[in-house]
């Protein structure tokens, strides 16, 4: 019976199991990475995956992507300050700052941030988080999914039901 | 203590967390960016959300409780940031869901990082008519070859209703082939 321990004369080159990862990680990056079904069409850079860890700790290294906790002298004083600011601000008679009034915003910028912000909102959150007198029924009528998602959620509940019998088992 | 938790240990500590950071993203950025990439189809596209994702992980490492495995977690995190990617995208440019597969199409005949033939095309056509999750599954189980029991820690949804979902996709995508003049 042949075996793998070597001890039949079968020889492997010196180092082989050493750098096996990186030769493996090289060829399934260029042809078919690990796990995946031939590509169809989908491919990558050359050397992107080598350089996405880089590219990634430059980014990481110019934002701030740690949120530092304020030491607890740190946040009696600065909101403190704020206050004390905030109140010369508001009491100094040399320094009548106009208000900045809502027509003021720039209705691109006010129309760019309504676009693309997000609003995690569920209709049942509105009725319950708003005053009845302050929901009108387009607010949640325009919240409600569309007419295909209906009736893709009704086609799949109803194929389900029979489907769920069928042990497709893997 | 196992290898994952050990990772984990020193990515949540901050002096060993850099380097610990370096060996996740060489680990796990193949896996997540071909998960990323069948989602939201173009190399530009992926890249930008695989790069978010990393970011999420990175920032929210503190908040992550070794309730599930972590590439379970990290797998979630990539599958919200991409789907994520692709509402904010059609809220952007202000068009429909069906507006926004045609889209999608468009821009993956014009990727430069695609070169799949009609038959390749069409796939990702049949793909994009599919209803999101069952799309999901079906990247999942058939491109990835991920196990139900894995998927299911991802999507938290239960392995019967997983095989379901991957039955009906098969179904679908077959019948939506064959409409279209080409043998499954």
């Amino acid at each position: 019976m042949a075996s793998v321990s070597g001890q039949d004369g079968f020889k492997l080159p010196k180092g082989y199991f050493e750098n096996f990862p990186e030769r493996i990680a090289k060829h399934t990056t260029e042809t078919n990475p690990v796990g995946e079904k031939p590509m169809g069409g989908f491919q990558t850079p050359d050397m992107y995956f080598e350089t996405f860890g880089e590219r990634l700790q430059e980014r990481l290294s110019k934002k701030d992507v740690r949120v530092r906790r304020l030491r607890p002298l740190q946040m009696i004083w600065i909101p403190a300050a704020a206050a004390a600011i905030l109140l010369l601000l508001v009491w100094s008679p040399s320094s009548p700052s106009p208000a900045l009034e809502f027509e003021d915003i720039n209705a691109e910028v006010l129309q760019a941030y309504l676009q693309t912000e997000e609003f995690d909102v569920t209709p049942g959150e509105l009725a319950e988080n708003l005053p009845l007198m302050d929901l009108a029924m387009e607010d949640v009528l325009d919240r409600a999914p569309e007419a295909r998602v209906i009736a893709d959620y009704l086609e799949d509940y109803i194929e389900s039901d029979q489907e769920l019998y069928l042990d497709s088992n893997e | 203590m196992s290898e994952e938790a050990d990772l984990v240990a020193r990515l949540k500590n901050p002096k060993s967390q850099n380097q610990a950071f370096g060996e996740l993203v060489t680990q796990y950025q193949e896996r997540l960016y071909w998960h990323i990439r069948r989602i939201v189809l173009t190399h530009q596209n992926a890249d930008d959300v695989l790069q978010e994702t990393f970011i999420k992980i990175f920032r929210n490492i503190d908040g992550f409780k070794e309730e599930s495995k972590l590439y379970s977690w990290m797998y979630r995190i990539a599958t919200n940031e991409a789907l994520s990617f692709l509402k904010r995208n059609s809220k952007i440019q202000g068009i429909s869901g069906d507006e926004l597969q045609n889209n999608q199409i468009v821009n993956l005949k014009a990727d430069p990082y695609f070169d799949g033939d009609q038959a390749a095309l069409e796939l990702q056509k049949a793909l994009l008519e599919l209803p999101e999750k069952q799309r999901l599954v079906f990247n999942m189980k058939y491109f990835q070859e991920l196990k139900y029991d894995e998927i299911s820690a991802i999507l938290e949804t239960s392995v019967g209703a997983l095989k379901a979902s991957y039955h009906l996709a098969v179904k679908k995508i077959e019948k939506y082939l064959k409409h279209e003049g080409l043998e499954t």
